[in-house]
């Protein structure tokens, strides 16, 4: 009986404490693991949910002393929308992130984004997170509460090689695009949507062109691109009579073009006129042959 | 099915399944590596079932009915969400449509959702279907047809949510809200941020 008590209590304390296991967990992972001053790092922001999650945001703090950023890839990212894409702003500000995935993401090593770090410093760089906000997939956005660790990567004088970048020479996959207005948006004008993926270097950025002119004519008139075109983009031809032309491009210049047609053939202006037209040609064919049959009018 | 010219690298791939009444079931997500030039087959994957209720509001003690399509001949599983959640078990016919009448006299007056899952052999279980809500009072009102226009997340009213919805959720993020922005505000706490667009992306559609 004097063993069996103390045995009972434990397994009353074990059943009676608190869940702690945490069902998520924020993680970076450097590579390569050993670097010298000069080489570059590609750092993967990462991860683990035991259960559905599908809305993460936070902001990713660096050693600007140690580390400089060069460029941030989202391609093999988890994340299927942007609301914040993270981006390298100026050498010392922290990259800020926040997007969804719709339908949710569970499992390990889920890859957010990953940040090219080139290492300018020897010591030890720490590479941490502020306000990391991960939400459950579970339609009223409850909060997953989230562990977070931070990575200190240590930086020799000496440079090791450092990371290399594979080539890329696939496009990114391939997209549409999406029509809509809203009275909020851009004064209640037609605008377009679209996201594009790259599963290798990551989308590096859109360039929109808008033209009524067959494509076999683009050789005698180029597309006019706007490369810093970015979606929700406002149509300029309002009357919708123009093809729209999206080319999503990759880091490496690899490009993907979508076209979205053009939703009426004419203009309201140009149909009157054509109307006009019409009626005069057939008045002028009505008096002709009354002329040439004799008839008076 | 099968899915062709894909890069290689790590994809999200969600599916739903519509029955024949144009009522779609919730997304199954599943996470997958790719590697180039293999072939990757995907097996068991179990959507869940639809569900609709007869009434969007039952007088208390009246029953009133959850219904949907699912794999032929599958138990289904009824979960009735109150203060304490209430279950009921049925067979769906070899046509895949089930039904299930709720004696909504255990239920509280107030607002109250019903979700269902499928189960094949008690070895394959389904996710769990969307949620559909009703009101228990003091009287019957009759279901409408799911105008899906006006359901959360669908900001736009094309019965769909989708990256149009996104963008419109988008410009509102973390902005002062006005009229027409507060359709955007979907958990109605006076301001569009990440929880929004958590539970926008839980109603996502494509």
């Amino acid at each position: 009986m004097y063993l069996q008590r103390p045995f009972f209590i434990a397994c009353a304390l074990v059943l009676l404490s608190p869940t702690t296991a945490v069902a998520a967990t924020i993680s970076v992972h450097a590579t390569p693991a050993n670097i010298g001053v000069g080489d570059l790092v590609r750092v993967d922001v990462l991860l683990d949910s035991a259960i559905s999650t599908n809305a993460f945001s936070g902001s990713l703090r660096y050693s600007s002393a140690t580390l400089e950023p060069v460029a941030i890839s989202d391609g093999n990212s988890i994340v299927g929308m942007w609301i914040t894409r993270p981006s390298v702003t100026s050498a010392d500000a922290p990259i800020t992130f926040a997007g969804i995935t719709p339908g949710g993401f569970s499992g390990d090593n889920g890859i957010l984004f990953s940040i090219l770090f080139k290492a300018k410093g020897a010591g030890t760089a720490t590479i941490s997170f502020q306000d990391i906000e991960v939400l459950r997939n579970d339609g009223v956005g409850g909060n997953e509460p989230t562990t977070i660790q931070p990575l200190a990567l240590g930086i020799w004088p000496e440079s090791f090689g450092g990371y290399a970048e594979p080539a890329d020479q696939t496009p990114p996959e391939y997209f549409i695009a999406l029509l809509d207005t809203d009275p909020q948006l851009f004064g209640g004008k037609a605008y377009l949507v679209f996201t594009a993926v790259d599963k290798g270097s990551g989308i590096a950025h859109y360039a929109v062109a808008e033209s009524r002119l067959p494509s076999f004519l683009f050789s005698l008139f180029p597309l006019s691109w706007n490369e810093a075109a970015m979606s929700p983009y406002a149509i300029a031809d309002q009357n919708l009579t123009s093809a729209v032309y999206i080319k999503a491009v990759d880091r490496a210049g690899n490009g993907r073009l979508s076209v979205f047609p053009p939703q009426h053939l004419f203009t309201g202006y140009e149909k009157t006129v054509l109307l006009a037209i019409l009626i005069v040609f057939v008045f002028s064919a009505w008096i002709w042959q009354r002329r040439r049959t004799g008839k008076s009018l | 099915m099968t899915l062709s010219n894909l890069a290689a690298g790590n994809f999200i791939f969600s599916l739903y399944s519509e029955d024949n009444n144009g009522n779609r079931s919730s997304l199954v997500s599943f996470p997958l590596s790719l590697t180039q030039g293999a072939i990757t087959n995907v097996t068991g994957i179990f959507i869940a079932p639809t569900i609709l209720a007869d009434k969007s509001e039952v007088r208390r003690g009246d029953t009133i009915t959850l219904f949907g399509q699912s794999v032929p001949k599958s138990d289904i599983i009824i979960t009735v969400h109150s203060d304490q959640s209430y279950f009921g078990t049925t067979i769906s016919d070899k046509g895949g449509v089930y039904l299930y009448n709720f004696d909504s006299s255990i239920l509280d007056y107030g607002s109250h959702s019903a979700q269902s899952k499928a189960m094949i052999g008690n070895q394959l279980v389904s996710g769990l279907s969307p949620a559909v809500n009703f009101q228990v009072g003091t009287k019957n009102v009759a279901a409408t047809k799911a105008a899906t226009c006006g359901s959360i997340g669908d900001l736009n009213c094309d019965n769909r949510v989708n990256l149009v919805d996104f963008s419109i959720m988008a410009y509102w993020y973390q902005r002062t809200l006005s009229a027409n922005g507060l359709k955007a505000d979907l958990n109605h706490d006076n301001k569009v941020n990440l929880t929004d667009f958590s539970i926008l992306a839980s109603r996502w559609t494509g």
